[in-house]
């Protein structure tokens, strides 16, 4: 039976709201360079550690901003049939985590990121989440947010950290053809604007969690408990595969 | 460690691409290992890639015998000089080619990319079993099948890969394999100036675009089945 629908298929067909978060995410193209000032600045070349630095925390921020995607997908399946007063906001907080996908897809296409490994697997895993906990009531959702939203600030947190303080690479300035130190190549000065719009964004999500009876799920402390492990193994495991 | 670093240790897996910052150069053009090679190159057509080819370019060049200490081993200098040089050309043939900047279609420029790269095999067209049969041998296998991802993966990069999830390490892989298949066909191939192998290319490359398709595809069914257990869900919640 099944052997025979999928046989029937038609190329590109599109069932789900997998192929809608999927045109969503494609649509929005690598932002293209617009044409350049002329350089001030020529700077040093990036050390390996710092490379493979970069490298990581565009990949465990990507694999982050689309399971945080599709956990919003999987609450907004849910929720905007049951509690349609929350549509507008959840709605809200899903575009936004759009945005921020979309951002890390084209940085990890541009600077020649592999993305992990394991993707399919974080968009199940995502998708499950956001529908399990919505599927327990809108307190489980917003406790699950919560959750997570700590768990990702805190770890742009402590990317900016590092960004801020292993990153200070010596530069030459091409007018006086002295080496300086103190400035910042707008590409790196680009990722840490980033990250920082980012976790901003994410702590007004708590906010917003908060303010829409997340505390109310105190039951589930087990739940949001389990939900910050899981992230925590999930940002371990995207770092490295 | 072995490399053959002209100047420059070779990153085992390569890793964020910067673009404002110094990027090392794989290859020292000035260095004397450098010249030595890219003018012993010109020998291998008739010797193969044999440190016999090296000696003969040192020569030429007028170096004592004892420059060859640069070289441990002839014929896997030979082989990576071969294999790197190549695959950096493409990125020459992307910027500076007028034909490649008219191409539209990712595809396309993939299946052009790929022939160049075959291209760069003709003047060694008799030796390339000697070099497969290398490299596959357990010693060079490691690294032999990083630098066929490091091709891959410029292909797919120049040609403009835009995948984001597991696509994106399908594609990579089904253009190696398909790259081996057609270099296999190429070193059997006694048509004049390989006409057969550039149409099996062709063909071949024609359907690679596919893959990526292929697995995403699968990825929507399956979502579509998890969606529509759970909407199955739902209405039975609601009737009872
Ligand atoms: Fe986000
Ligand atoms: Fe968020």
């Amino acid at each position: 039976m099944s052997s025979t629908v999928l046989k029937t298929i038609p190329k590109g067909a599109k069932f789900s709201t997998l192929s809608q978060l999927r045109a969503a995410v494609q649509s929005t193209s690598v932002p293209d360079s617009k044409p350049e000032p002329p350089k001030q600045y020529e700077y040093g070349a990036l050390n390996d550690v710092q490379k493979a630095f970069l490298d990581r925390v565009i990949r465990v921020d990507q694999a982050g901003e689309l399971g945080a995607n599709y956990i919003y997908a999987g609450q907004y399946l849910v929720l905007s049939s049951r509690e349609p007063h929350l549509k507008p906001v959840l709605k809200h907080m899903w575009e936004q985590e759009i945005h921020h996908h979309n951002t890390f897809n084209a940085l990890q296409v541009k600077h020649r990121v592999r993305p992990s490994f394991i993707t399919p697997l974080w968009k199940l895993g995502a998708f499950s989440i956001g529908v399990g906990t919505a599927l327990i009531g809108k307190e489980a959702a917003m406790a699950c947010t919560v959750a997570v939203e700590t768990v990702i600030g805190g770890h742009y947190n402590d990317q900016l950290r590092v960004l801020a303080g292993k990153f200070d690479i010596p530069a030459k300035d091409l007018l006086t053809g002295e080496t300086v130190t103190g400035v910042t190549s707008d590409e790196l000065h680009g990722l840490k604007e980033t990250i920082r719009t980012f976790r901003d964004d994410e702590l007004e999500h708590l906010d917003t969690a908060v303010e829409h009876d997340a505390e109310k799920a105190v039951p589930y402390w087990l739940l949001t408990e389990a939900i910050k492990l899981t992230c925590r193994a999930a940002i371990w495991t995207a770092e490295r595969v | 460690m072995r490399t053959i670093g002209l100047g420059a240790v070779p990153k085992v897996v390569r890793s964020y691409h910067s673009y404002e910052h110094d990027e090392d150069p794989f290859f020292n053009k000035e260095s004397p290992k450098y010249r030595i090679l890219e003018k012993a190159m010109e020998f291998v057509p008739e010797y193969g890639f044999q440190h016999k080819a090296i000696l003969e370019s040192s020569r030429t060049f007028g170096y004592s015998d004892a420059i060859q200490s640069l070289f441990h081993n002839g014929t896997f200098d030979l082989i990576k000089f071969h294999l790197v040089r190549e695959r950096l050309r493409l990125t020459e043939v992307v910027s500076k080619t007028e034909e490649f900047k008219q191409l539209s279609d990712e595809n396309t420029k993939v299946k052009y990319l790929v022939k160049k790269r075959l291209e760069g095999n003709v003047p060694y067209g008799k030796h390339i079993t000697q070099l497969q049969t290398y490299l596959v041998l357990p010693p060079n296998i490691g690294e032999a099948s990083e630098e066929l991802h490091k091709l891959s993966d410029d292909i797919r990069f120049l040609s403009g890969d835009s995948a984001n999830d597991f696509a994106w390490y399908s594609k990579r892989l089904s253009l190696s394999t398909t790259y081996v298949a057609l270099e296999t066909f190429m070193a059997q191939d006694k048509s004049p100036n390989y006409t057969n192998t550039f149409e099996l290319a062709d063909k071949r490359l024609s359907n690679l675009g596919d893959l990526g398709q292929v697995y995403n595809d699968v990825e929507e069914f399956l979502f579509y089945t998890v969606n529509s257990g759970l909407n199955l869900i739902k209405s039975q919640a609601t009737r009872g």
